[in-house]
């Protein structure tokens, strides 16, 4: 589309950014119909094209509101869109970009600001954070159902094994997945015990740096990126395999270090080197599958898998653990509409509750429509989220690996 | 004479309120809601509707365009919004009644072949919801339009060659008609001698006669061996008699579409096909047993090699077939990405086949007299193809070469006993056009619009023209 982007911007590296962006959207509306919140709520400024639209007008001058905020906070940034859009338009960073200066223009009321400072502090904060949840799980027979839903009772992690191999991979440490998940971590330590690698933990405080990017604190964002990064060199310089993200949410924003530090003069090789080295668990073990194969324990269970919007529309790995699960013997059962978001969304489930929860209905409507005896899927913040609304275990995929590996 | 009155505005917030009251949250007002209804994927013109309206049922229809003709409102029918002659925007205002709630299968009836959906429902949504029956509907313009808005258009695709336009393929309907009737035409039988075909009549009539609401289709067995096959060739004169040749010794082509070179690079940039050159090119598809399949093929090498056809390369497999096609199917959007920032026009011409060469031939000659960018797609086995007139739109000067081209192009099919649109419609686009290929039979038109929709708040200013 044509774009005449105003002065306060255009030259910026953001700015530039944006043009090239806009410039490669031939508004065909594609995507609005994959969008789950157009789905839902049917306005087409609930949809990719509307929100290129409104962010083309702001960046072109035309002052924001309140509203145009409104429709670009309800998006979901699953990204399905970029999936089903055949020019390439890199929407994800086109709304990174909006937000940022929507925000800036127009603020953000005092509740809104409280209520996205709390989420950071307390997501970002490990011992608050595993404290409460600790609290949470002792008096949970006592809790309401909507913060019941959302404590999980704990899976046992089991142990970490004490090999030392030749091979080394480093796993980053998530922020929450540790606290409410831990087994997460543990399974991929044993899976890849067996194929011969070392999983090495070495926290930076924890956190990828994405939860405080998709807020909008980018001082924040830098500084977890350089911690990890400084915290990971010495191990990348003893040779490292992979940097594994054991959540996709997190893969996605690892694999993209090097975007993201690009203008940082310090750190931008080091990232772009990081970023080369991330992986996805569901990458690094598709390249151990030959060997891994050959010791699982075959399953016929009935299981449903959601892959998350970060694993396949985001990091575009379409297929690879369903390919996996099915070698394993399991009775993946189809899903309709698996492309679709299932409301989660990162802090979206707690900052846009009634559309989470209507996307969140229907994604369990799916997965459990041909009778599965437990759902898999691959990032923590999906995992929870679908949890909360089913009585039906929900697990990371690479602990019923693990259950077949034992 | 047919000149409509912008209503007042009074009686437009009165009829907006009226609808708000029964439709609650489904009459929306908003600018963005109004803006995107009032446009299709053509020119972006101004003129939105007041209002726009989501039916669920036949019933809530007739009751909007009741309350309209009471109160001589226009109603604009939209279905995804994918027409390309402006048939959507709201010249005087008025009710958009968007279709796409009315998304059901209501029957499909496997062992007659037939099948009644609701309009909102999409080509691509049917043929996903029939798939188990072996079943498919073929007609497949570029958009995955509805099909009221593909009725509503006369629209075709690809697949015309061999199984005709929506005409062909449409048994009956529901229609509610200006005064809030709800009317059934035709039958689920293949033929018959009952009166005037009503079907035929709204099957094309872009919303200027009454609103489509439920569409009885024609389905397919989905053939045993289904075979793409792509050859390119050095000059676009021979891809071009390869077609007439091929359509005059009758084989069966499923699919016989020609991209020139400028299309072709558009398309390979934009869809990353890989292994082709920017040259004229065929793709074809061929439907049948095997051996039938293998037969026709064989007869396809012998014409191509006589014209200095290249090999050709097939695609077989279901992926690489959707992988073709879609190129194909998007070939509009990739001449849109291949001038960034510029609008097209499309045009339509249609010719008997043996004129197909020349009309061509003519056009690129057309072409060639203004400084634009141009490509050519077309349906060329049904002697059907477009070319997509890149302008700038701020460029006053380059907007009149291409509306100039554009009517210049759409005059030599009509010399050529063709038409000047062969699948888009009339619009607000081609309505000189119409009155140069029908001449006083577009009285006779006025006549039949008059007669069904005295009050004239069908679609208003569009298709018929005026005076």
């Amino acid at each position: 589309m044509q774009t005449n982007l105003a002065p306060f911007i255009k030259d910026t590296p953001q700015g530039i950014e944006a043009d090239a962006i806009l410039r490669s959207c031939v508004h065909c509306g594609f995507c609005t119909a994959t969008c789950p919140t157009y789905q839902v709520l049917g306005d087409e400024l609930d949809g990719p094209r509307g929100r290129i639209y409104l962010i083309k007008q702001v960046l072109e001058g035309a002052e924001p509101t309140k509203k145009t905020q409104q429709h670009l906070d309800r998006c979901l940034t699953c990204r399905n869109c970029e999936s089903a859009c055949p020019s390439g338009v890199q929407y994800g960073r086109l709304v990174d970009i909006g937000r940022s200066v929507v925000e800036e223009k127009v603020g953000r009321t005092a509740l809104e600001k409280a209520t996205r400072a709390t989420l950071r502090k307390a997501l970002l904060n490990k011992p608050l954070f595993n404290t409460a949840m600790k609290i949470g799980r002792a008096v949970r027979p006592l809790l309401p159902s909507a913060l019941k839903a959302k404590v999980q009772p704990l899976r046992n992690a089991g142990t970490w094994p004490t090999a030392q191999h030749a091979r080394t991979m480093i796993v980053l440490d998530n922020c929450v997945q540790n606290a409410m998940s831990p087994s997460i971590d543990f399974a991929t330590a044993r899976v890849l015990d067996k194929a011969g690698v070392t999983l090495k933990w070495v926290s930076a405080g924890g956190c990828c740096g994405a939860l405080s990017h998709h807020l909008n604190a980018h001082d924040e964002a830098v500084t977890k990126v350089k911690a990890n990064i400084d915290a990971w060199w010495p191990l990348i310089e003893a040779g490292a395999e992979a940097i594994v993200g054991t959540a996709s949410g997190c893969s996605v924003m690892l694999k993209d270090y090097g975007h993201f530090m690009q203008h940082d003069a310090a750190y931008a090789e080091k990232a772009k080197r990081v970023a080369a080295l991330s992986k996805d668990v569901s990458e690094v073990i598709a390249a151990e599958w030959p060997q891994l194969k050959a010791k699982v324990k075959a399953s016929s269970d009935r299981i449903s898998y959601h892959p998350p919007c970060t694993l396949q529309h985001g990091m575009k790995l379409k297929g690879g653990v369903e390919a996996m699960l099915k070698d394993i013997g399991f009775d993946l059962l189809p899903v309709a509409d698996s492309h679709l978001c299932c409301g989660s969304a990162g802090t979206y489930s707690v900052l846009q509750p009634t559309i989470s929860e209507e996307l969140k209905s229907r994604k369990l409507k799916s997965l459990t429509a041909e009778g599965p005896s437990q759902i898999a899927t691959s990032n923590i913040g999906c995992m929870t989220h679908l949890q909360s609304g089913t009585t039906l275990p929900v697990k990371h995929w690479i602990e019923l690996l693990d259950e077949r590996l034992a | 004479m047919l000149v409509f009155e912008r209503p007042s505005e009074t009686a437009v917030a009165s009829a907006v309120d009226a609808l708000r009251k029964d439709f609650g949250e489904r009459a929306v007002t908003s600018h963005s809601v109004r803006e995107h209804h009032s446009h299709g994927e053509g020119m972006r013109d101004a003129g939105l509707p007041d209002v726009v309206v989501f039916p669920e049922t036949n019933e809530e229809v007739a009751s909007i365009v009741k309350l309209c003709n009471q109160a001589r409102i226009p109603v604009i029918a939209f279905g995804t919004g994918t027409s390309l002659e402006g048939h959507l925007k709201a010249l005087y205002g008025g009710v958009c009644i968007d279709l796409s709630r009315m998304n059901n299968i209501l029957q499909v009836n496997a062992e007659d072949l037939d099948c009644r959906v609701q309009a909102g429902v999409t080509r691509e949504q049917l043929n996903a919801e029939i798939r188990s029956t072996g079943l498919f509907f073929p007609i497949d313009p570029g958009a995955n339009a509805s099909l009221g808005g593909m009725s509503a258009t006369r629209a075709s695709g690809t697949n015309a060659v061999r199984y005709g336009t929506m005409k062909e393929n449409i048994l009956g309907l529901t229609v509610v008609t200006p005064d809030g009737r709800i009317i059934k035409t035709g039958t689920r039988a293949r033929k018959s001698s009952a009166g005037y075909d009503l079907t035929r009549l709204y099957v094309g009539s872009e919303g200027t006669l009454g609103i489509i609401t439920e569409i009885q289709l024609k389905l397919y067995g989905v053939p045993e061996r289904i075979s793409a096959a792509v050859c390119q060739f050095d000059e676009l004169s021979n891809a071009v008699n390869v077609v007439i040749t091929a359509m005059q010794l009758g084989i069966p082509m499923a699919r016989i579409e020609l991209l020139d070179e400028v299309q072709m690079d558009a398309c390979i940039k934009y869809s990353k096909l890989e292994g082709f050159a920017a040259k004229p090119t065929l793709f074809m598809e061929f439907h049948g047993t095997d051996a039938y399949v293998a037969e026709q093929i064989e007869q396809m090498k012998s014409i191509t090699a006589d014209y200095g056809g290249s090999d050709y390369r097939f695609a077989d497999k279901p992926e690489d077939r959707t992988k073709l096609w879609k190129a194909r199917h998007d070939a509009y959007w990739a001449g849109m990405s291949y001038k960034p920032g510029n609008q097209a026009f499309a045009t339509d011409s249609c010719v008997p086949i043996s004129r197909l060469a020349d009309c061509i031939a003519a056009a690129k000659a057309e072409i060639a007299k203004t400084s634009l960018t141009c490509m050519i797609v077309g349906h060329v086995g049904d002697g059907n193809f477009h070319v997509q007139i890149s302008f700038n739109p701020d460029n006053a000067q380059e907007r009149e070469q291409a509306e100039t081209a554009a009517a210049q192009i759409a005059r030599i099919a009509i010399g050529m006993g063709g038409t000047c649109t062969g699948e888009h419609g009339i619009g607000i686009h081609k309505l000189d056009a119409l009155k140069e290929e029908h001449g006083e039979a577009v009285d006779v038109m006025r006549t039949i619009k008059k007669a069904l929709d005295p009050n004239n708040i069908m679609n208003p200013g569009k298709t018929i023209p005026m005076n």
